[in-house]
């Protein structure tokens, strides 16, 4: 026979204070309890996630009758936001307080209401009808800053404490029946089925039953009890097994599970975070613990002294009343679940505070009983009772009054109901997700982590996230991002450029780069790019990681060679991701290497390092195509990072340009090879010339007579393209104004149509685009051969030219196809970019780099 | 057969399940409520003054081996013997029965023993009729032979009568050898739940169906409503229905101590032949249709729910195969099927309900039960709802092929006069249902 030495609560307690002086006490406290929680609850805390959750899944399960908006995964158990979903259903969804959210938070405020007065009742009634122990409880549980930041919140917590408080409410009521007895059962069913952690209360109980309960009611109560309260959350596990979703789920060759399952997900979720003792100080219990102290002192250390308190006197004076005895072992249990070693929440106070209000109260109502009975004695509660709310106002920290929160999250929304197209794929903090998919029109909104995961969504976004236009970016999403559980996301917001932006007010630290924030109150809406500058960005950033050496060297193997014109490729592509660090880097190191020339501040061409790592100048002469890019290279990174100090470097690199590289022969002011100083024969590149990058440079550097360069290049192509019935790669121009053959200076092949005439297409193919008639004669002459070429020496170079002009002229091939076979094929799925070598990488470099300057209807569809 | 008409008629059968296993639960546990009923349920703490007088009517047939035993024990009840009259009544073509009794009176010193004899059909509700008629006490009651009866139930009655407001008054009536069969801690628990608890529920609607034996009723309402009626296989369950009518009030007694003390059935076949017999008078009682002209719906509901309830389990039962083709080869609506699955736990919790009553049985009686009875419980479950199915089937097979006559049990060479079991009325909690 167990002998639990209880007393048991006494059936008959004498009232202690009249009627009327309880009614308005309790009407005052419900009073201050609703009133601090209603002021300024739509402003603070700011919408989490998991409220739109709930929300969201109420509605759904309101309109839809299904579980979520999405699959149900068993992730809690569905009553609390059937719940929700009731209320919003009675409410109109969002319509009678301006949004779900803000009625979620109208429910939270009578669910505290009601809770406080729970928390009264709970009190007194577990005291032998002490008001004194329930107003005091009252008074802690609605004053505290800790619990008004959590039960403003829709939590499931909130809904789960009010069925704990109406279970115990029921037990603790005299005469104890086994009507009420089964009714807190499913009442404590019914919380656990709303938050699953409540069963940790259980134990609680059955002190409760035990006691309440003697002789041969004893163990009907308890039987009863137990029959009630785990038949109903049995139930929960039979709806899992009427839909074939208990038992694990098989997993096909990839290790895919093929359904959901509830033993599954709970496995999940018991392994949710890393083990570590509580003891340890990187413990979640400790950083939960932390956290909590710095939001509300005051609760926790006067709720916990007062348990200790509770506790000594149980064990040292044998004080062993069953309400006390309850009380303190609904604390330690829950205790117990925190400690456990697992992941704490922030949130999981919330269903330790109405008991640790309560130790409050029944503390204080023990420390009256010192006095005799009488008039003394609601005088010390009444102290008591002040000198916890002055502690309150002095202690407590009183932001929840004032702090708005919530301002940019729903300015976010509105930016996002003004500037996006209703069907666009959006994933986001849930918290946009009532407004934004259950009000709003906006069907492809998705919940960031269900986005991730859920096979339906998906396959809604055909599992690519490239097809996920944009990422609506919280604290929440961030703090996901950074513990590495939504990799997907994480490549949306790599691959994204920020549209919109609402932190102004927050108390955040924000360090995107790092992952970190600190606060919720700041919303970003992130576009993701385009698939071109997906590519793009991933091209860069293995080019970065792979070539760029040194402090801003391109260097491709040791021992190597560096040439200026793969520096201009590395600022280019720096400029285009705006990565200014690696730009300054970039052209810190050429001209600490390269700009070392006697007679003008132009770059030498080539360096060589060595299998030592050592390197040197291999010779002085400049490339002027490399020379006329880093000018146009140094305006633009003026521009783009308002640095006036490039600016002036690329004005004083342009004269010397111009007066170096340009020269008149025969009437035409023509680009020259290099800055070689020669004045006899002139060696000439007709793929060096850029009416692109001239016509740019003419309105920033109007110094120069850039027009010029451009007609007569054109009139110099022209003659070529007659003379030789096609444009070599090198030509020579005698001083006599005469066409020879460049062979005998840069070798065989000089005079063909080849790679450095493919390199001319793409600056022709946008001339052409822009209406320029002269290139479209050019490249009457010129298109014909490159199919040809093509066709002798297929390649990349031949492949990825053919597969530009194709873009913009109709040859016969399908751009698309070409794009396919000549550059998509070069890409490795793995790192979305090329693997190959640096002269290849220029030329797909070169093809997506073109793509930027097309029109749309002259795209193709990325792979 | 289409799918909605499917749905719907499993629905039903689940909410009318749940509805019955709900009601059965609630007058199961009607006693264990609060400790106020449980302290009501008992016998007096003290007993007042004699004041009401017994004729205690003893019907017998061929018994001439106990009624001697009887009369003894009877006669040592521990209450004035001018207030209590044994009158046994048999008939006149019965003599070994009148000499015994004669003989036994003489023995044992009893003056106030009378023989009633008559003449004509033998018939247990005619004997206690013709009793009736010649009762010269105020309150009538009723014992069977073997009828182990307390001394103190006359000043336990009487002091009842005194202090409440009552017309008719059960006892408590309880099976005790609980290990001697495999059914028998089932049975034994029927009568443990249905005198210790169900009937109070009963009584507290104003509608009992009567049990057989140590049932107190004053004269004058049996009279008021014409006796017992001589047609029916269980004239009591009719009785109690008819003094329902009549707006008398009821009154339930259960004490461990002073319960009368009965054996169960001693064997399978006298089990189901019994309770065939049990549930063919419960199907005669429904015909007759006086239950419907009870004053109110709950009454009417609750009597004819707890009637019909051994024959609505058998259907249920004997469609499981029906339910389980349904459950295998459709796809129901999920919540329906959840729905299902609430009787069939309430089954179960009615399962564990038994085992602590087991338990408490013992403590009661002071009897040791061994774990291993617990554990033939939870076995002997579901074939005995098997061995409750066969009788209700076996009753409306013979009420509905017009075998009314009596099924003689083959007892050992006592030939009783009539249905003097004290009688639970069970309705079964068995859930079986598609899944």
């Amino acid at each position: 026979m167990t002998t639990l030495a209880v007393r048991p609560i006494r059936a008959h307690a004498k009232p202690r204070a009249s009627r009327r002086t309880e009614v308005v006490l309790v009407v005052a406290v419900l009073v201050v309890s609703a009133v601090l929680h209603a002021w300024n609850m739509f402003g603070y805390p700011y919408f989490e996630n998991d409220e739109a959750t709930y929300l969201s899944r109420g509605w759904a399960f309101i309109t839809e009758g299904q579980l979520d908006v999405n699959t149900y995964r068993y992730d809690h158990a569905p009553l609390g936001w059937m719940g929700i979903g009731g209320w919003l259903g009675a409410t109109g969804g969002g319509a009678l307080f301006g949004g779900m959210l803000e009625a979620g938070r109208v429910l939270m405020l009578l669910v505290h209401v009601a809770n406080t007065f729970l928390v009264y009742l709970v009190g007194k009634r577990l005291t032998h009808g002490r008001i004194t122990a329930g107003m005091i409880a009252a008074l802690v549980f609605a004053l505290s800053p800790l619990g008004i930041y959590f039960q403003r919140r829709v939590l499931l917590d909130n809904l789960m404490v009010l069925w704990v408080l109406l279970a115990i409410l029921l037990l603790v009521r005299r005469p104890l029946t086994l009507g009420r007895t089964i009714g807190s059962g499913i009442a404590f069913g019914v919380a656990v089925l709303t938050k699953l952690n409540a069963a940790f209360f259980g134990i609680g109980f059955l002190v409760l039953l035990w006691a309440g309960a003697a002789g041969p009611q004893r163990k009907h109560a308890v039987l009863h009890w137990l029959a009630s309260a785990g038949g109903t959350v049995l139930l929960f596990f039979v709806y899992a097994m009427l839909n074939d979703e208990l038992l694990p789920a098989p997993v096909d060759a990839d290790g895919v599970p093929a359904r959901v399952s509830l033993v599954d997900t709970f496995g999940l979720q018991l392994g949710r975070g890393d083990f570590a003792w509580p003891w340890e100080a990187e413990s979640s219990f400790q950083l939960a613990v932390g956290s909590w102290l710095v939001k509300d002192q005051f609760t926790m250390v006067i709720g916990a002294g007062a348990t200790l308190a509770l506790l000594a006197m149980m064990v040292l004076r044998r004080f062993r009343d069953a309400g006390t005895v309850a009380v303190v072992v609904f604390i330690l249990s829950y205790c117990l679940f925190l400690a456990r070693g697992g992941i704490v929440i922030d949130l999981y106070v919330v269903p330790a505070l109405p008991f640790l209000a309560l130790a409050v109260g029944i503390l204080v109502a023990r420390i009256t009983e010192i006095a005799p009975p009488g008039a003394l004695r609601p005088v010390i509660g009444s102290a008591a009772a002040v000198a916890i709310v002055a502690g309150y106002v002095m202690v407590a920290d009183q932001k929840h009054l004032v702090t708005d929160e919530t301002a940019n999250q729903v300015a976010a929304v509105e930016w996002i109901e003004q500037e996006v197209d209703p069907d666009a794929v959006i994933a986001a903090d849930n918290y946009v997700y009532p407004e934004l998919a259950q009000e709003g029109g906006y069907s492809g909104t998705m919940y960031f982590f269900n986005a991730e995961y859920d096979p339906e969504l998906r396959e809604s976004y055909a599992d690519d996230w490239r097809d996920i236009e944009y990422l609506v970016l919280t604290h929440e999403v961030l703090d996901q991002i950074a513990q590495g559980t939504v990799p997907r996301m994480a490549e949306v917001l790599a691959h994204s450029e920020l549209v919109a932006s609402y932190t102004s007010g927050s108390s955040s630290f924000i360090d995107l780069d790092a992952r970190i924030s600190t606060n919720g109150d700041w919303v970003q809406v992130w576009r993701t790019k385009s698939r071109n500058e997906i590519v793009l960005q991933d091209a860069w950033e293995r080019f970065r990681d792979d070539w760029l050496v040194s402090y801003g060297q391109v260097l491709e193997d040791e021992p190597g060679t560096t040439t200026s014109l793969d520096q201009a490729l590395a600022l280019e592509q720096a400029l285009a991701q705006d990565d200014q660090a690696a730009f300054r880097g970039i052209w810190a190191w050429t001209t600490d290497h390269l700009r070392h020339r006697e007679a003008d501040s132009l770059a030498s061409w080539q360096w060589i390092t060595d299998e030592l790592g050592d390197g040197e100048l291999a010779s002085p002469d400049t490339v002027c195509a490399a020379d006329q890019r880093f000018i146009g290279l140094l305006l633009d990174a003026a521009d783009a990072w308002e640095l006036g100090g490039l600016r002036a470097e690329a004005s004083d690199i342009a004269d010397d340009w111009w007066s170096r590289c340009t020269f008149t022969v025969d009437g035409l002011r023509l680009v020259d090879s290099s800055a070689d100083g020669s004045v006899d024969d002139q060696l000439v590149n007709p793929s060096y010339f850029d009416p692109v990058l001239y016509r740019r440079l003419a309105e920033e550097l109007p110094d120069h007579d850039w027009q010029r360069l451009v007609d007569d290049g054109y009139a110099f192509l022209g003659r070529v393209a007659d003379e030789r019935g096609t444009v070599p790669n090198w030509v020579v121009l005698t001083q006599d104004g005469e066409l020879e053959r460049a062979s005998r200076l840069t070798g065989a092949g000089a005079d063909r149509f080849g790679e450095d005439t493919l390199r001319l297409v793409p600056t022709l193919l946008r001339e052409e685009l822009a209406g320029e008639e002269r290139a479209s004669d050019i490249l009457d002459t010129l298109v014909p051969q490159l199919v040809s070429y093509a066709a002798d020496s297929p390649g990349l170079p031949a492949g990825s030219t053919l597969a530009m002009v194709a873009q913009v002229r109709d040859i016969g091939y399908d751009p698309a196809a070409l794009y396919r076979t000549q550059v998509a094929s070069q890409i490795d799925p793995d790192t979305g970019t090329w693997d190959s070598t640096l002269a290849d990488f220029a030329w797909t470099y070169s093809w997506h780099r073109f793509q930027r300057s097309l029109p749309t209807d002259v795209t193709v569809p990325l792979a | 057969m289409s799918h909605e008409i499917v749905t719907a008629f499993v629905l039903t059968i689940a909410v009318v399940l749940l509805v019955q296993a709900v009601a059965s639960l609630v007058q199961t546990l009607y006693i264990w409520d609060s400790p106020e009923r449980i302290q009501a349920a008992g016998r007096p703490a003290t007993f007042a003054r004699p004041k009401h007088g017994f004729t205690v009517l003893l019907p017998a047939r061929h018994e001439a081996d106990v009624i001697g035993e009887t009369l003894r024990k009877l006669g040592e009840a521990r209450y004035p013997s001018h207030l209590v009259e044994l009158m046994v009544i048999c008939t006149a073509d019965d003599t070994e029965t009148i000499a015994a009794a004669e003989e036994a009176a003489r023995e044992h010193d009893l003056s106030n023993v009378t023989v009633l004899v008559f003449r004509g059909r033998p018939g247990k509700s005619r004997a206690m009729n013709l009793g009736l008629e010649a009762a010269r006490h105020e309150i009538v009651t009723i014992f069977d032979s073997e009828d182990d009866v307390s001394p103190e139930i006359f000043s336990i009655v009487d002091t009842l009568y005194q202090r409440r407001a009552i017309d008719v008054l059960q006892c408590g009536v309880q099976l005790m050898d609980h290990d001697s069969h495999w059914f028998s801690a089932h049975n034994v628990l029927e009568y443990f739940f249905w005198f210790k608890s169900r009937m109070h529920y009963f009584a507290k609607e104003g509608a009992v169906p009567l049990g057989g034996n140590t049932v107190f009723f004053r004269a004058s309402d049996l009279r008021e409503v014409d006796g017992w009626d001589e047609h029916g296989l269980t004239e009591d369950a009719d009785l109690g229905i008819r003094l329902s009518l009549a707006g008398k009030r009821f009154g339930v007694m259960y004490d461990a101590e002073h319960v009368t003390r009965e054996e169960v059935p001693h064997s399978t076949g006298a089990f189901i032949k019994q309770r065939t017999r049990w549930n063919q008078g419960f199907l005669q009682v429904i015909r007759k249709g006086d239950w419907l002209r009870l004053p109110s719906l709950r009454q009417k509901v609750l009597i004819g729910s707890v009637l019909t309830a051994p024959t609505f389990m058998a259907i249920v039962i004997a469609c499981a195969p029906l339910f389980i083709l349904i459950g295998l080869t459709m796809k129901l609506p999920v919540l329906v099927s959840l729905l299902t699955f609430v009787p069939l736990m309430l089954a179960v919790v009615m399962l564990a309900t038994s085992v602590l009553g087991l338990y408490e049985f013992g403590k009661d009686q002071g009897l040791r039960i061994s774990p291993y009875r617990y554990l033939a419980l939870v076995v002997s479950f579901i074939p005995y709802q098997g061995l409750l199915m066969v009788s209700a089937v076996r009753a409306g097979y013979r009420e509905v092929t017009g075998r009314r006559g009596w099924e003689k049990t083959v007892h050992t060479g006592r030939h009783r006069i009539g249905a003097a079991e004290a009688r639970p009325v069970l309705a079964p909690v068995m859930a079986q249902e598609a899944a």
